[in-house]
């Protein structure tokens, strides 16, 4: 591992890789700051502008964004009890009691110092656990490999807010919109109703940008514009010595179950925190403190979720297999790269990897370091107006989709799925789960058929191959789980904050 | 997830989002009925999509049954002004950037989708409008030197 570490280390300290991490990392503290934006919403929009980067670059700077907005909802959490991300939502409990308390600065360093703890940790855990696992689906046949996407979408259904019938009808909906366009094995025009512009399919980008980027301002226009009450005061921004005496064990114990839930598709990064808060409390000699300032209740749950924000690209890269939505929109990116994400990644692009994981680290060093000092812009920032903001991320997403193909039919088509994605909130869908539906969509398909050719035509080849048994099994068996009226009552109770 | 609405409605989250599906459902399987079968050794094309749109019925006949039989928060439309004048936005983009450049269409963008909130402040949407689009026109075409006219006026090409 330590010349793997090394070759990746080599690739993120050039000045392009650095210039272009740095740039994620800001761009994705802004978001998490910024009102009505978040990292999904943020990647789609600079999906098409990486095309031109390479790979490696465009990855780390998307990363820097996913983990880089981490940072910012803690910062929003903390200082004006609104959590930037889902994931900070746990934060604002003691984050914003310790402002009160006039420890402001003490609670953005805790979160700071906890998540470059934990993103330390969790780079090592990627570059240990990634490659075993990469060599272990090598050995995967077709049907194992359609078991296995199952498996993941059906962890996406479950972990999903709200129905899971709902989930489960916004996935299939995902997968079918995968099977718009020219079947390359055949050469049959699916879905397409005659329109020349669906014959290379829907793009990843436009349905990104609809749902996540036009449908999220539709959304919030609906909810209106709530006032952000920002507290000027920071105090000091190094906290004392018993505050960090207190954060360190939760840090390191949030880090360890942070790394464990990012690597299950679905909420990882949402239950981790949740988790950590639970245990730390349940632990404490007096968990009386928690709710009113307990640093513990700051440094585990941002460690927690940080760590899961970067473990979740294990099964990424590892099996091509995206745990969320920001990683769906990752797999897109690769695949519109020539990259194939998957087991293979370890042998053909190591570069891509190692680069990706050493740049992790670099990352959250620039974070820590950049971020502490510019908390008075970030709160500046806080007061921006969302009536100003929207009309100008409309503008980006559509010179970014424009400047693809330069295709009006693009713009329409992301018009078109952001009147769904308002539909679909509107109905109480997700829409998560329908873009991890169309991101997973032609792999699905393509593994299912590879399988029944293979098998010439017999069905029950799914059922003949240990591994897509108990892979099934297991979905079957979340599923079920996942319907029983007790779980469904604490599934809406986890995610009501949401 | 669900957001509030513009009123209340007469029916059932569910019982919409029942017939949504079930119409999505077929419709998939209408368009997918006129593709013709598999050749030697293919699976058919629409073998696949075809399974899914038939499960997507199913889950729809779910929903509407749970619709009617348990009823539930109602369904409530999005507000017309939000939805038609962001989508108007977008749309008048589409429409202007290929003849005119991406500049005045986003312009045209910002202004229009900026009336879709009622907390607009015209004054100041025109002022943020030109100074965004005066950003993107440095950012995209000077720094960034994307291949995409900014302006494309008989008189004035950037």
């Amino acid at each position: 591992m330590m010349s793997d570490l090394i070759l990746g280390f080599s690739i993120a300290l050039s000045v392009n890789n650095l210039l272009l991490c740095l740039m994620g990392c800001l761009i994705g503290t802004l978001i998490g700051v910024l009102p009505g934006i978040g990292p999904i919403a943020t990647v789609s929009i600079l999906l098409p502008f990486t095309f031109g980067i390479s790979p490696v670059g465009s990855m780390i700077m998307l990363a820097g964004i996913y983990y880089g907005a981490q940072y910012g909802g803690s910062t929003t959490a903390i200082l004006v009890k609104m959590p930037g991300e889902a994931s900070s939502i746990v934060t604002i409990i003691d984050g914003h009691a310790m402002a009160r308390n006039g420890r402001a600065g003490a609670a953005l360093a805790l979160a700071a110092l906890g998540s470059f703890l934990a993103g330390t940790i969790a780079t090592l855990v990627i570059g240990a656990f990634a490659e075993p696992l990469g060599r272990l689906a090598l050995a995967l046949g077709p049907e194992d490999y359609f078991a296995l996407i199952v498996l993941g979408l059906v962890f996406a259904v479950v972990m999903a807010a709200g129905s899971v019938l709902k989930a489960v009808i916004a996935v299939l909906f995902g997968v079918v919109l995968a099977s718009v366009g020219t079947d390359v094995e055949t050469g049959v025009q699916r879905l397409t109703f005659g329109l020349p512009s669906l014959l290379e399919g829907v793009g990843v980008s436009i349905l990104a940008m609809g749902l996540f980027g036009v449908g999220e301002i539709l959304r919030n226009l609906e909810e209106g514009e709530s006032q952000r009450k920002v507290r000027a005061t920071i105090g000091r921004l190094w906290p004392s010595a018993d505050e960090l005496k207190r954060s360190i064990w939760p840090a390191l114990r949030g880090t360890g179950l942070g790394s464990v839930l990012g690597v299950l598709p679905g909420s990882g990064t949402l239950l981790a925190p949740f988790a950590s808060y639970v245990i730390e409390k349940k632990i404490s000699k007096s968990p009386e403190r928690f709710g009113h300032g307990a640093p513990e209740g700051v440094a585990g749950p941002e460690a927690a979720n940080n760590a899961a924000a970067q473990t979740c690209f294990i099964p990424l890269l590892a099996l091509g297999l995206p745990p969320n939505a920001v990683m769906a929109l990752m797999l897109g990116a690769l695949t519109i790269q020539g990259i194939v994400p998957g087991p293979q990644v370890f042998t053909k692009n190591p570069d891509l990897f190692w680069g990706m994981v050493a740049s992790m680290w670099i990352g959250n060093l620039m974070l820590l370091v950049i971020n502490l000092p510019l908390i008075g812009i970030w709160v500046t920032l806080l007061r921006v107006q969302y009536r100003l903001l929207y009309p100008a991320i409309l503008l980006f997403c559509c010179i970014g989709l424009f400047s693809v193909n330069r295709l009006p039919a693009d713009i329409y088509f992301m018009a078109g799925f952001g009147v769904v994605g308002i539909f679909m909130a509107k109905l109480g869908f997700e829409a998560a789960p329908m873009l991890l539906g169309f991101v997973l969509g032609d792999s699905l398909e393509a593994n299912f058929r590879r399988a029944l050719i293979l098998s010439d035509g017999d069905w029950t080849t799914f059922f003949r191959s240990p591994t897509a048994v108990a892979l099934l099994i297991v979905a079957l068996v979340l599923m079920v789980v996942a319907l029983l009226p007790k779980i469904r009552g604490e599934r809406a109770q986890v995610f009501k904050e949401e | 997830m669900s957001v509030k609405g513009s009123g209340g409605g007469r029916f059932a989250q569910d019982t919409v989002a029942g017939v949504l599906v079930i119409l999505l459902g077929c419709g998939i399987l209408a368009a997918l009925s006129r593709i013709g079968g598999a050749k030697y050794q293919q699976i058919a094309p629409d073998l696949f999509p075809r399974i899914c749109a038939i499960l997507l019925v199913t889950g729809g006949c779910l929903l509407l049954a749970r619709g009617i039989l348990r009823g539930g928060e109602l369904f409530a439309m999005p507000r017309v002004r939000g939805l038609g004048l962001v989508v108007l936005g977008v749309v008048s983009f589409g429409l202007l950037a290929p003849s005119v450049g991406y500049a005045p269409a986003g312009l045209a963008l910002m202004i229009v989708s900026g009336l879709a909130t009622p907390h607009v402040r015209i004054g100041q949407l025109i002022a943020v409008t030109v100074g965004i689009v005066i950003l993107s026109v440095v950012l995209f075409s000077f720094i960034l030197q994307l291949p995409l006219p900014a302006f494309r006026l008989p008189a004035f090409r950037l």
